[in-house]
């Protein structure tokens, strides 16, 4: 195994069926049609369409681009939920992903035991939860609530408790979608700490945003994306300047 | 490698891999299996406690979990021993393992049709070892046929019905029931992935199951007996008799034992070949 971690990119796209809507009016036949026979409408989309890069260990990359652009279905990509329909994707490295809001929280369980269970989901031995639970707990803040239910966290508790979980697994790659920087102020301190403190161990970190400050400061590339196409790659400032710039609408 | 355990390729797995559209192997399944029983801790957890979860508000606790076979049991069977007049003696004890088993099947059928989209949020997160939901759910319906089985053991000493030595072929016949139901709910599970239909079908099929397994009537009892070759289409029959049997009536079911391997083998080579197919587009699908 080599030592040095890597995802390489050649040429990837993605094409996938979707389920869409009618178009015709609400008020037509069809309508009724639609209830007992389904609207069977089936069209081939194509999300990702030819992507190419190269990302190397202790690079950040930050992922920027307006809603549909690719970010989302490039991370899934990455956390090996899809596969791409032609080209040739390589991930050399454990990859940790917080992708969406539920983040796989149980609601009804408690805190402790959301630990658990997110723990054996990044593959984390019995031995190793129970070691990482005073780190995840200091840093989630929640030793006076470990054994509530989540789901009378705040939005912000329960961001903390996965992405606590998700970090203390040390993965070689992280990959975060944008929701992430929803967390509060105190949050982005800690977990920007927490997300350096995997750079110098030479880790990896894929995170897609809106927010070019948090951005800035945390990446140190950014791609940018626009229908699926990488159309900027280059130092993080760089490429947040593109994309603020008459560059990005023209392209 | 297999991309099964990717979303969260922690200690030990393999850390490379190469997501190019490739060859698709038929033993998949089995390979993401092996990997599920190798690290069992997300879904033997996951399974405790989804029914620690159920019952954690409740006074009487998981007492519930038996409580409805119980009540199930002890009222129909307090009837029907008297309209079915022929094996009366037997009747407890037939319609408490027909039921408690009739239950595993009825859910796990039932779960495994909509388990993807149940799981749509953990999928799309990265967490893609497909087979780990499916044990979960399966697990978790393991506990509470254990526990249900309280009440074939009470119906067995109350009525009373005696353990003979045909009960050795228990040793056999359940796991080739449970084998043959895990490979039926992978069968299923990718079937109504694709299909959200196949589940609102599903659920009229076993709704039907119920009234034409010998459950609550007898087949070799009263006029259970007109209905004489039909009995052998029915492919839950099988997987009652094939407990029952042994267990109630002091028998083994050979005939019933054969059919339900050649079952098991059908469903596990069917389910395979569609799994390897269809893994990579479950999470476009759900």
């Amino acid at each position: 195994m080599s030592s040095e971690h890597f995802i390489r990119a050649d040429d990837i796209h993605l094409s996938v069926p979707l389920q869409v809507g009618n178009r015709s009016s609400i008020r037509s036949v069809s309508v009724l049609k639609d209830l007992y026979l389904g609207s069977r409408q089936r069209e081939l989309r194509s999300l990702i369409r030819g992507m190419s890069f190269d990302f190397h260990e202790g690079e950040r990359i930050g992922l920027i681009g307006e809603n549909g652009s690719g970010k989302t279905t490039l991370l899934r990509l990455l956390a090996g939920v899809l596969q791409p329909s032609s080209g040739h994707l390589e991930i050399d490295g454990t990859t940790q992903a917080l992708l969406n809001m539920s983040m796989g929280l149980e609601q009804r369980a408690t805190g402790l035991e959301n630990v658990y269970l997110l723990g054996y989901c990044a593959g984390l031995t019995t031995e190793q939860i129970d070691e990482s639970i005073p780190g995840i707990l200091e840093f989630a803040d929640l030793h006076n609530a470990v054994h509530d239910p989540v789901r009378t966290y705040s939005a912000g508790m329960q961001l903390r408790l996965a992405f606590a979980v998700a970090t203390s697994v040390k993965p070689e790659i992280l990959l975060l979608d944008e929701w992430i920087s929803a967390g509060d102020r105190f949050f982005i301190e800690r977990s920007r700490e927490r997300l350096m403190g995997h750079i110098d161990a030479s880790r990896m970190l894929v995170f897609a945003s809106h927010n070019a400050s948090v951005l800035g400061e945390v990446c140190t590339r950014g791609l940018v994306l626009k229908r699926g196409k990488v159309i900027y790659d280059g130092p993080i400032d760089e490429a947040l300047e593109f994309y603020g710039s008459d560059g990005y609408q023209e392209s | 490698m297999h991309v099964g355990t990717l979303a969260g390729t922690g200690e030990g797995a393999p850390p490379h891999r190469s997501v190019r559209p490739r060859p698709i192997s038929s033993w998949e399944l089995i390979q993401d299996l092996i990997a599920s029983f190798r690290a069992p801790g997300y879904w033997t957890y996951g399974a405790w406690l989804d029914i620690s979860l159920r019952y954690r508000s409740h006074v009487l606790g998981a007492f519930w979990m038996i409580a409805g076979t119980l009540i199930f049991v002890g009222v129909l069977g307090s009837l029907y021993s008297r309209v079915l007049s022929e094996g009366a003696d037997y009747y407890f004890g037939h319609i408490a393992c027909g039921y408690v088993f009739w239950i595993l099947i009825l859910r796990a059928l039932q779960t495994s049709s909509r388990i993807y989209s149940m799981n749509r949020n953990m999928i799309q997160n990265g967490y893609v070892s497909y087979t780990d939901y499916v044990l979960r759910m399966f697990a978790e319906l393991a506990i509470i046929l254990a526990h249900n089985f309280i009440v074939v053991v009470l119906a067995m000493v109350f009525t009373p019905i005696p353990l003979t030595w045909a009960a050795l072929a228990l040793l056999f016949t359940v796991p080739l029931f449970f084998v043959t139901i895990l490979g039926s709910s992978f069968l299923v599970s990718i079937i109504g992935a694709r299909y959200s239909d196949f589940g609102e079908l599903l659920q009229s099929v076993l709704r039907l199951g119920f009234f034409v397994t010998p459950i609550i009537w007898s087949a070799g009892a009263g006029k259970g007996a007109l209905i004489g070759a039909f009995l052998y289409l029915n492919p839950f029959y099988y997987l009652i008799e094939i407990v029952r049997g042994p267990l109630i009536y002091g028998h083994v079911p050979w005939l019933e034992i054969g059919a339900t391997a050649v079952m098991a083998l059908f469903v596990w080579a069917v389910a395979s070949k569609l799994y390897a197919r269809a893994k990579p587009y479950i999470p476009l699908w759900i």
